[in-house]
């Protein structure tokens, strides 16, 4: 495709629907159902130009940056350029935002309508606007236009998490993640500022040509600050308090934006910056990612686990996948400084592939929760139960989501983490002891978080959607979602299944991205080579050495298979096994005597009780009858669990932020008096302090 | 040797520093105006002194305008609003006349003191207006802490606004007409306002004390 002709006409048209959309939202009354499906429809649109546009630059050119002229965006003052730009790096993530975007967009015409009782026209233009910005983030090509985006961006994601601001937990949620937000963002600034200061460029490829000239210490510093901002963003644990309690207050629609795009737009930032500008910086650099990355994993789904809230545990789970890709960064970095650039492409491509795949299957789960959530009226896993039956599109689609992100093959989520254990061992080749023991506790901690993954989508598949309703909202259930929705989702779920079968359709997307980062091309993969061992960086070794091995035994399971359903069809038939089932001699067994979900997290709150601290309160009443003392009436069991970080650090900090500023909050009387006093003082203290100084004035 | 014109320049910059010294003094709101409204007189004298001196025909336009507003339009308006709201003759002191008094001593030496050394290192036409004029807005702004009604407040703000000029004069031989006639046309919104304001105060909170303003406090 000729991106000179029909890119730029893409790109404005993208973003003119956006515009026209999120205008249209607001544009009516509120309440309309009408006006938020025809936004939407417009969303849905911009999000169709966006594929093929970002393919253009994807396919067609190699890791080129080309200023993207629009009438108006061109230039408003030499210095200040106000460029937007494109290159493979922002390619890659635009087309993230409109294939993913699609699918959610298409999923929230039918979501929106159905489920969404207030203003769902507000809803709608608020979120073609959040599409918008993120667009424009994703574009920019100068710090300037970037923060500008950035901070459209929160704001706009901000009202969309307050959109059911009647709740007061839903504004606790929306201060909390403006909080965070804007400390993240002032951090983010303070590096951006450094970094544009230092380099004297504002242009990101000018910026990068000038950033070896920083002196080391400062870009150190840099690196954190950036760190910090984009960590916060991304959800990086100790920076991820807002994101639990924001994704599942929003609407479900926007969670799922939130999470499958939003939070990726921060790993978007680190490879901007860190990769891209500052070209990979030093060796503990990487480490510190992988450190976090870890940490990040293991909290993540620790907690998701302890959730009864499937929104929360959903998000829990987003912090877990972070924490995944963020290892899978910190492990590229350690090997660009290590010089070894093939490993160094391998655990990018696992990052960059698991970032399109948490977004793909977080979006499909999010989605999925909606539905269900609207369907049932409450968030609470044990008050659903046997919504496969009602609802059985919102089921399949969703226990699709839950066997990807538990990295079960046939699906992307286990590719992306089979390639990030490649690159884990390929450390072997480096030869430095550090780094070989490192990886190795971080693929054993990636493996504990993803066998824990299943554990929890087990439970939040099980609880959800398996055996009998737990309450009589969960057995009223009649309808599935939406056929959209459904349509949107199984787009989704079709994804996740069609990359995991043939992962080597995506491979092609990433090559210029990682040519632009690491400056090692894709490993050349044939159809099934990536399920071998890695490509070894010294050039005496083939690069596939496992590659036939594994392919035989993928061959040997298939065959296997095929060979037992073959004796089962072709043999005597069996008795059909269904028999009644025990009823413990009770009359027929209640919802009541099901498996529930504290039941089920039980063993993992028990096995890592150091982290969790459960507090277990049990109860159980035995009221005389015939018999007194046998049977119990009543039960009651419940288990609290401690949130060691915020209860640790965070609570604290409020706590003491809090206090400083009640202490000072006695300034403000609310006497007009008092406020002019202080400008009198002012005026006097500057002018003395000028005299006193006397820089100014010799 | 002094000039005439200079003679009368610094007789009419005196008159203002008094003028603003005398508002902290009285406790009269009528009185209080008049005053405002000579000091404006004396303020747009030295306009016209200045003009006249370094042949700025423009800065006596903006002396006109000031003669206009300051010393006609928004002293009428002030006393039209003080009759229909009944306001008491007399404001209310946070601050006893005697220490306001002290205090207005206390502007004009800070103001010597921080912005006299400036005169004689800087190139500044008029550079003997510059602590007086610091002065005036110091005064003015004191006003507005030290004397509770919202009328006289508003008192102070005028007189800072006439300090404010004659630092414009002071530096730039007046800081140009298009800018002047934007300040005077807020001054004489704020006039407008700020007698809807007391209408609306009057009415709900039934005085025009500013300090009644804290029982709105949330």
């Amino acid at each position: 495709m000729d991106l000179g002709t029909l890119g730029t006409p893409l790109l404005a048209a993208a973003l003119l629907s956006f515009l026209t959309g999120s205008l249209l939202g607001f544009s009516g009354p509120a309440a309309s159902r009408r006006l938020a499906r025809a936004s939407l429809l417009l969303d849905l649109l911009g999000c169709a130009f966006l594929v093929p546009f970002a393919l253009g630059v994807l396919l067609g050119g190699s890791g080129v940056t080309f200023p993207v002229s629009l009438p108006g965006f061109s230039t408003i003052s030499p210095s200040l350029s106000l460029g937007l730009g494109v290159d493979s790096l922002s390619a890659l993530f635009v087309f993230l935002l409109g294939f993913v975007g699609f699918a959610i967009t298409l999923a929230s015409l039918g979501y929106v309508p159905e489920y969404v009782h207030e203003r769902p026209a507000t809803l709608a233009g608020f979120y073609g606007l959040f599409l918008l910005s993120m667009l424009l983030v994703l574009l920019a090509e100068t710090t300037f236009l970037f923060l500008v985006g950035w901070e459209a961006m929160t704001l706009v994601s901000y009202f969309l998490v307050v959109h059911e601001h009647g709740s007061w937990e839903v504004r606790k949620a929306g201060l909390s993640y403006l909080v965070m937000s804007h400390a993240a963002a002032a951090s983010l600034l303070a590096g951006l500022i450094l970094l544009t200061v230092d380099t004297g460029q504002f242009s990101f490829v000018p910026m990068s040509h000038a950033a070896a000239l920083v002196p080391p210490v400062w870009q150190d510093v840099i690196f954190v600050a950036l760190l910090i901002g984009f960590g916060t963003k991304a959800g990086l644990v100790p920076l991820h308090t807002w994101l639990p309690e924001a994704h599942p207050s929003a609407p479900s629609n926007v969670s799922a934006l939130m999470s499958g795009v939003m939070i990726k737009i921060g790993i978007y930032g680190i490879l901007r910056f860190v990769f891209l500008v500052l070209g990979g910086g030093q060796l503990w650099w990487g480490f510190t990612l992988i450190t976090l990355g870890a940490v990040s994993a293991l909290v993540g789904i620790l907690n998701a686990i302890a959730q009864h809230d499937l929104k929360r545990l959903l998000a829990f789970s987003s912090v877990e996948n972070i924490g995944i890709i963020f290892m899978a960064l910190g492990a590229s970095l350690v090997f660009q400084a290590l010089g070894s650039p093939v490993l160094a492409a391998l655990a990018l491509l696992a990052g960059l592939f698991h970032t399109f795949n948490h977004a793909l299957f977080k979006g499909l789960l999010f989605l999925g929760a909606g539905a269900v959530v609207g369907a049932v009226g409450t968030r609470n896993m044990e008050k659903m139960g046997g919504l496969a039956r009602s609802m059985p599109g919102t089921a399949g689609t969703f226990l699709v989501g839950a066997m990807a992100i538990s990295a079960l093959p046939p699906f992307n989520g286990f590719v992306s983490e089979w390639l990030l254990f490649q690159a884990f061992f390929g450390s072997f080749a480096t030869g430095s002891l550090a780094t070989e023991m490192t990886f190795t506790a971080t693929a054993a901690v990636l493996a504990l978080a993803s066998g824990l993954a299943a554990y929890c989508f087990v439970k939040a598949f099980g609880m959800t959607f398996l055996a009998r309703p737990r309450s009589p909202e969960a057995r009223g259930v009649v309808r599935d979602a939406p056929l959209a929705q459904r349509v949107g989702m199984g787009l989704m779920a079709g994804t996740c299944l069609t990359l995991g079968i043939i992962p080597v359709l995506a491979f092609p997307l990433f090559g210029g991205t990682l040519t632009e980062l690491v400056h090692s091309g894709l490993p050349s993969y044939s159809a099934l080579s990536w399920l071998g061992t890695l490509p070894r960086p010294s050039p005496s070794a083939s690069g596939a050495g496992g590659t036939v091995a594994l392919g035989v035994v993928a061959l040997v399971l298939a065959a296997g298979i095929l060979v037992a359903w073959a004796l089962r069809r072709l043999g005597a038939p069996r008795p059909d096994p269904r028999e009644a089932m025990w009823d413990c001699g009770m009359e027929s067994p209640t919802p009541r005597m099901e498996y529930t979900a504290s039941g089920y997290a039980q063993p993992i709150l028990r096995i890592f009780s150091a982290y969790y601290g459960p507090r277990e309160h049990a109860e159980t009443t035995i009221r005389g009858g015939s018999r007194p003392g046998i049977l119990a009436t009543t039960g009651h069991f419940e288990t609290e669990v401690s949130y060691p970080l915020v209860e640790q650090i965070y609570s604290p900090l409020t706590r003491s932020i809090v206090g400083f500023s009640r202490r000072f909050s006695r300034l403000q009387s609310g006497g007009i008096h008092a406020y002019l006093g202080y400008m009198i003082l002012t005026l006097v203290v500057l002018l003395i302090a000028v005299r006193v100084a006397g820089g100014i004035f010799p | 040797m002094i000039t005439f014109p200079v003679l009368l320049l610094e007789i009419a910059a005196t008159a203002v520093l008094l003028t603003a010294w005398l508002s902290l003094v009285h406790r009269r709101l009528d009185a209080l105006v008049h005053i405002y409204s000579f000091q404006s007189l004396a303020t747009a004298a030295v306009a016209f002194l200045v003009a006249y001196q370094y042949d700025a025909p423009l800065l006596a336009l903006t002396g006109l305008l000031v003669l206009a507003l300051n010393v006609v339009a928004i002293p009428w308006v002030l006393l039209r609003i003080r009759r229909e709201l009944s306001i008491p003759p007399e404001t209310n002191l946070f601050v006893s006349v005697r220490s306001s008094a002290l205090a207005g001593l206390g502007c004009l030496l800070l103001s010597v003191a921080m912005v006299g050394p400036l005169t004689s290192v800087a190139e500044i036409p008029e550079a003997g207006l510059l602590p007086i004029s610091v002065t005036v807005v110091l005064i003015g702004l004191f006003t507005t802490v030290a004397r509770r009604k919202a009328f006289s407040q508003i008192l102070g703000i005028l007189v800072m606004e006439n300090g404010v000029f004659l630092a414009g004069i002071a530096l730039t031989y007046g800081l140009g007409l298009l800018l002047e006639l934007g300040i005077a046309a807020n001054l004489f919104i704020l006039a407008v306002v700020s007698r809807l304001f007391l209408h609306r105060m009057k009415g709900s909170l039934d005085t025009v004390d500013a300090d009644a303003l804290r029982s709105l406090e949330g």
